[in-house]
């Protein structure tokens, strides 16, 4: 409604399709950045954003549509196809090369030459220090990257980014690595480059510095444009709707009530040097526990202290009263098990067997001596695989060879050996298909059902008010908010996940 | 730079250190003699070292560099004697011999996928091969023959004491330094060495420079191997056996760090130097020759307890150091 | 879903080896006829084979690990040494050859453990620090025995275990038959063994699991530096003297045979039964060369050639599984 509609916008992406084997993606998508505007990308995973962003970098070739860069058509098949349209992108996974110094990283491949051979490096060093002087960053020109922190060697990203002359820089989860103070530094940046006349594309599931910065929003679902949002019409709830599709719905659901008697997980101003600040919170036997919050609020870091897979510096961490022992080993036989983040890198021995895989952390199970009896382990694996149902029931294949599910299965399997009093899960259906998944929270119903006590961590907001009979909410490696799954929406934990809370909702 | 300035001058004060030494409790070891001929010594290791310091900034490892030198030293060797091609071009081709051997050892590594030590490591036993089969033989014997030619030999004489070779290496290392600090190849190979996946992603062809860093350290390996002979009169067998060894060592008390991605040619010269000083030193001391490979091993093990300590400091300091894609093909 | 070999395709596979053998062993009746196939010929094969073997028994655990030991020729040596020298101080009396043999097993472990400790608290990779050890190792045996060759043939307990026989077979093949099983049962039906594959297959999922891969990592290479130990005392009682070349080139040769037989240098692959294997293909070619009469340094050309063609294929096989872009000589040298 602004001048906007006389400006002739940056990049017009325009009807972008685009297809995988037996899915389609993006399904006329319309996209469009004005000069010197800040444009936010939203919407869920696997809505198509970083499809979006692929093809814009060149990664991936559309299916159907165009681009469009000052409304001049462009095709866009590589890397440096991107570059010369003026396109640059920062990752969240920084591409920098830590033994070398800030201005060789920014001019890498592209460096300045005097005569054919040798490197100008007065020159460089002259521009690196032009862009530091007019954007005001707080790094200097001979820096070597692997002595700055995150913060610091983000800049060098978005330097390397301005030194391709880029006009449109595209930035994915920039402040998932940032503290407070750093992340308001990048802002003023973001807004600096705004000045300059360049334009940015902004991804990020922190909603409240989306509604802060954007000047529109753009907000994809199931690979479809479902509303573009221009500042001053933007409402948290109503955009979390447009992300979610759903309506505000409370399912009635069956809570399970701590079992009396059963066994108390306390933590106490859990603190890390890296993320956790003074993480409280109680689990009980009988009920899952589920911990929710955007990626780096600390979730994870949390199930790996309480696992003693990560040391802690403040705070404390009590089964029953008695203090959990600080590494995994003596955390397994106190009764602690932990299903991690990344079954294939983290959970399994792909190379394995079921077998091996499911016996490894239990071998004083069988025997009290360092011997071991393949055959007991076999006879075990045996009854994993048909109780857990796991397909195929082979169990001297390779688990590499295994589905998603059936692989996250032979993790639970590894655990459901043991009596544990606690269960740590994390992601506990990611890349799962729907049959596996009920399946799955079967498992975990039944384990908090005979007096365990399972802690749940997922960024599938539905999955977790499916499942949990309470939720805890990082935000930052604090606790937010802890409170039972009573009446509770996708939308209250979306926004809850950035600070912010629906009118009129549950405490 | 600052890391690699600061290991710079660790490594020089450790030499001027070991000179003082040996300089006031002998009576020989400041003597222009004593010091051009240990120059000498240092020159074929210092070849050697530099050569392979490009393979080790670039994230490898070369094990093949002694028998590079022993097979161009062969080479060498048996076309002077039995050809009449001019020094230049017999130099030309045992240089190109050691191109080729370095494309080997790249191809197996880039295309191959090898880990660059098993890869190299093999390739020594089969340029060994090469050696044993060029060798001279009598009646079925291998002899040694002497290398009589005297433009030839004049390759290894020096001038007012200083050898040619010695002259060569020093122009080599200014030659190698500009390159790795000056000009974009250079930065490639820190690239490589440093930080792999985002080298690729930034669009450098990764594959071609691992190829290009094994050609040079087999040039200067097979140049090496030139002047062994020029200067020795002969090439046998065992030319250049452990070689490698020495030349990694003293790479490694120079500042290169085994993990890739620091140091620089200044740093494996004056590694060069303090190697085949102290071991000379030692040896005049009374330390067999047989006990010198303990020093290697030890200075190696040392040194590289000390990088690996120094570069878990820096990491500690900085969280940030996690958050960068970190994929080092590290061998096993 | 990628599809990897099972145990189940491993039947098929699992019989070329011993194809090979029998193929070797009928190539090589055919080549040299009465030489060959002799008892006499086929013994020297088996003692040979064991010395190897008491190594690999050991050296499999860092290879199964994901690491390497390449120190272990060096480490046989210097054990050797010790055990003769101190058996020879002692008067040859059985005091002191027992003495001996144990000094020289404790130098072995002691050599394996500072590997272990140097490479896994440092995190520096396993082939420098072997590599680096070898030669200091190696360095302290010439220097303790003059680089001379030691005699002993005065100490019954030494001349027993070189050249004693149990039931009709000599003594080093009952040790290493004894060991091999031993091994076989270590990886089959002990935690460790089945740690050591885990951490070899994926460290971190180990971790996760609750092992310590740091202590499995030292462990490993304290096992491979007491078999190395093992078989220098052996060898050097079956010689009746100790030298400090006399291992010389084993490292290489127990790869070969671990490599041919299956042992995936990437770790957590490998079974013992496929190296047992891959030892008979490198005890019977070693001989074939010689009986032959090529020379030792083509001989160490065939074992380097197969030591590349064998970690190709594993490294092909690997990549082949994780649908790596294979790259072509092309891509190699083109621009950029």
């Amino acid at each position: 409604m602004s001048e906007n509609n006389k400006r002739q916008p940056l990049l017009e992406m325009v009807g972008i399709e685009k297809s995988f084997p037996g899915v389609q993606v993006l399904k006329g998508v319309d996209f469009s950045v004005y000069p010197g505007e800040i444009h936010s990308l939203m919407g869920e995973n696997g809505a198509g954003k970083s499809t979006l962003i692929k093809i814009l970098t060149g990664l991936y070739p559309l299916d159907g549509g165009e681009i469009r860069i000052n409304g001049e058509k462009v095709e866009i098949h590589s890397r440096q196809d991107a570059i010369d349209a003026g396109i640059s992108v920062i990752y969240q996974e920084l591409s920098l090369i830590p033994t070398l110094s800030v201005t060789e990283n920014i001019f890498l491949a592209q460096e300045k030459v005097k005569g054919k051979i040798m490197l100008d490096r007065k020159a460089m060093r002259a521009k690196v220090a032009e862009m530091i002087e007019t954007s005001g960053f707080s790094v200097s020109p001979d820096d070597i990257i692997e002595t700055l922190s995150v913060a610091q060697q983000q800049t060098v990203e978005i330097m390397k980014a301005l030194l391709n002359d880029a006009k449109l820089i595209i930035m994915d989860e920039p402040t998932a690595s940032l503290n407070a103070a750093e992340s308001e530094i990048l802002f003023e940046k973001i807004h600096n480059l705004k000045a300059q006349g360049k334009s940015i594309i902004y991804i990020s599931h922190r909603l409240e510095e989306v509604y802060a910065m954007s000047d529109r929003l753009t907000i994809l679902r199931n690979g479809e444009v479902v509303a573009v949002v221009d500042k001053k019409d933007i409402d948290p709830v109503k955009v979390v709707e447009y992300m979610l599709g759903r309506e505000l719905k409370s399912e009635a659901k069956e809570l399970h009530e701590p079992i009396p008697g059963g066994a108390v997980l306390k933590v106490e101003k859990l603190s890390t040097k890296d993320l956790l600040d003074g993480v409280s919170f109680e689990a009980y036997a009988g009920q899952i526990l589920g911990l929710g919050g955007l990626v780096g609020s600390g979730r994870t870091d949390t199930l790996k202290c309480i696992y003693g897979l990560l040391d802690y510096d403040g705070g404390s961490i009590t089964l029953d009263g008695k203090p959990l022992p600080r590494n995994s080993g003596a955390a397994i036989r106190a009764g602690v098990g932990l299903v991690p983040e990344d079954r294939r890198s983290e959970g399994l021995v792909l190379l394995s067997d079921l077998t091996d895989n499911i016996a490894l952390p239990n071998y004083d199970l069988n025997s009290k001596s360092f011997v071991i009896s393949p055959k007991k382990a076999l006879a075990k694996a045996k009854e994993s695989v048909e109780k857990l149902l796991i397909k195929p029931g082979h169990t001297h294949i390779p688990t590499a060879n295994l589905s998603g599910g059936n692989q996250q299965k032979v993790v639970l399997a590894k655990w459901l050996q043991r009596d544990l009093k606690v269960l740590l899960v994390d992601e506990p259906t990611v890349g799962i298909d729907i049959g596996a998944k009920a399946e799955i929270y079967d498992i975990l119903r039944n384990i908090a059902g005979k007096g365990g006590i399972v802690i749940v961590a997922s960024s599938d907001t539905e999955e977790l008010l499916k499942i949990s009979d309470r939720i805890v909410i990082l935000v930052n490696g604090k606790v937010y908010a802890d409170l039972k799954n009573e009446n509770l929406t996708e939308n209250d934990l979306i926004l809850a996940y950035s600070g912010m809370k629906r009118e009129g909702a549950a405490q | 730079m600052k890391q690699t300035t600061i290991r710079k001058l660790v490594s020089l004060g450790l030499l001027l250190i070991f000179a003082l030494i040996f300089g006031f409790t002998t009576d020989y070891f400041f003597t222009w003699k004593n010091i051009t001929t240990l120059l000498r010594e240092v020159s074929i290791i210092g070849l050697l070292a530099m050569g392979g310091a490009f393979v080790i900034i670039g994230g490898g490892i070369d094990l093949s560099t002694g028998a590079v030198l022993g097979l161009s030293a062969m080479i060498a060797s048996r076309l002077v004697t039995d050809t009449m091609l001019p020094i230049f071009v017999i130099v030309l081709i045992c240089v190109l011999a050691g191109a080729v051997a370095g494309v080997i050892n790249g191809l197996l590594v880039a295309r191959f996928g090898m880990s660059e030590f098993i890869g190299t490591f093999a390739t020594a036993f089969i340029y060994r091969a090469f050696v044993y089969m060029l060798a001279y033989r009598t009646n079925g014997h291998i002899t040694t023959k002497t290398v009589t030619d005297a433009a030839f030999r004049s390759l290894g004489g020096n001038i007012g004491g200083v050898y040619y070779m010695t002259i060569v290496w020093a122009l080599l290392i200014l030659v190698t330094w500009f390159v790795l600090r000056h000009t974009r190849y250079g930065t490639y190979v820190y690239a490589m060495g440093s930080n792999r996946k985002s080298a690729e992603f930034t669009g450098i062809n990764v594959d071609k420079m691992k190829v290009s860093t094994f050609v040079i350290s087999s040039c200067f390996s097979a140049l090496a191997g030139v002047f062994l002979v020029a200067w020795q009169g002969s090439a046998n067998l065992s030319s250049g056996e452990g070689m490698n060894f020495q030349a990694i060592a003293a790479a490694v008390v120079g500042g290169i760090a085994l993990t890739g991605g620091r140091g620089d040619t200044v740093g494996v010269a004056i590694g060069s130097c303090f190697l085949v000083m102290v071991v000379n030193g030692l040896y005049k001391y009374g330390l067999p020759t047989h006990m010198q490979p303990i020093f290697y091993g030890v200075v190696i093990i040392v040194m590289a307890i000390f990088d690996a300590i120094y570069i878990r400091t820096i990491s500690k300091r900085n969280i940030a150091s996690k958050k960068i894609a970190s994929t080092k093909g590290g061998a096993a | 879903m990628k599809i990897l070999k099972g145990k189940g395709d491993g039947k098929k596979s699992f019989f070329q080896l011993p194809l090979i053998v029998v193929a070797l062993i009928v190539i090589m009746t055919i080549w040299k006829p009465g030489i060959f196939l002799t008892p006499s010929n086929f013994l020297s094969i088996l003692l040979s084979i064991c010395i190897y073997g008491i190594m690999m028994c050991g050296t499999i655990f860092p290879l199964l690990n994901g690491g390497i030991d390449l120190s272990i020729g060096s480490t046989a040596a210097l054990s050797g040494c010790v055990t003769i020298l101190i058996t020879m101080a002692g008067n040859y009396t059985p005091a002191a050859s027992l003495l001996g043999i144990l000094a020289g097993i404790g130098v072995g472990a002691l050599c394996g453990a500072v590997n272990g400790l140097v490479s896994s608290l440092f995190g520096i990779p396993a082939f420098i620090v072997t590599l680096a050890s070898s030669n200091i190792v190696l360095g302290i045996a010439q220097s303790i025995s003059n680089q001379r060759t030691i005699t002993c043939l005065h100490s019954e307990v030494i001349n027993w275990i070189g050249t004693g026989k149990i039931l009709g077979i000599p003594f080093p093949v009952v040790f290493f038959v004894l060991l091999l099983v031993f091994t076989w049962w270590v990886l089959k039906y002990t935690r460790f063994g089945r740690y050591a594959y885990a951490a070899g297959g994926n460290p971190k999922a180990t971790q996760f699991s609750g092992i310590s891969t740091k202590k499995i990592q030292i462990a490993t290479y304290l096992i491979s530096g007491t078999t190395a130990a093992l078989a220098g005392i052996v060898l050097s009682c079956f010689n009746r003297q100790a030298v400090y070349t006399q291992a010389s080139g084993y490292d290489g040769d127990v790869l070969v045979a671990l490599v041919v037989g299956g042992v995936s240098m990437a770790g957590g692959e490998g079974k013992i039964t496929g190296a047992i294997f891959g030892l008979m293909i490198l005890g019977i070619l070693n001989n074939a060369m010689v009986l032959i009469g090529i020379d030792a340094i083509y001989q160490n050309l065939v074992k380097g050639l197969l030591v590349i063609v064998a970690v190709a294929l594993d490294v092909y096989a690997r990549n082949k599984n994780s649908g790596l872009k294979r790259k072509t000589l092309r891509s190699i040298f083109s621009k950029g």
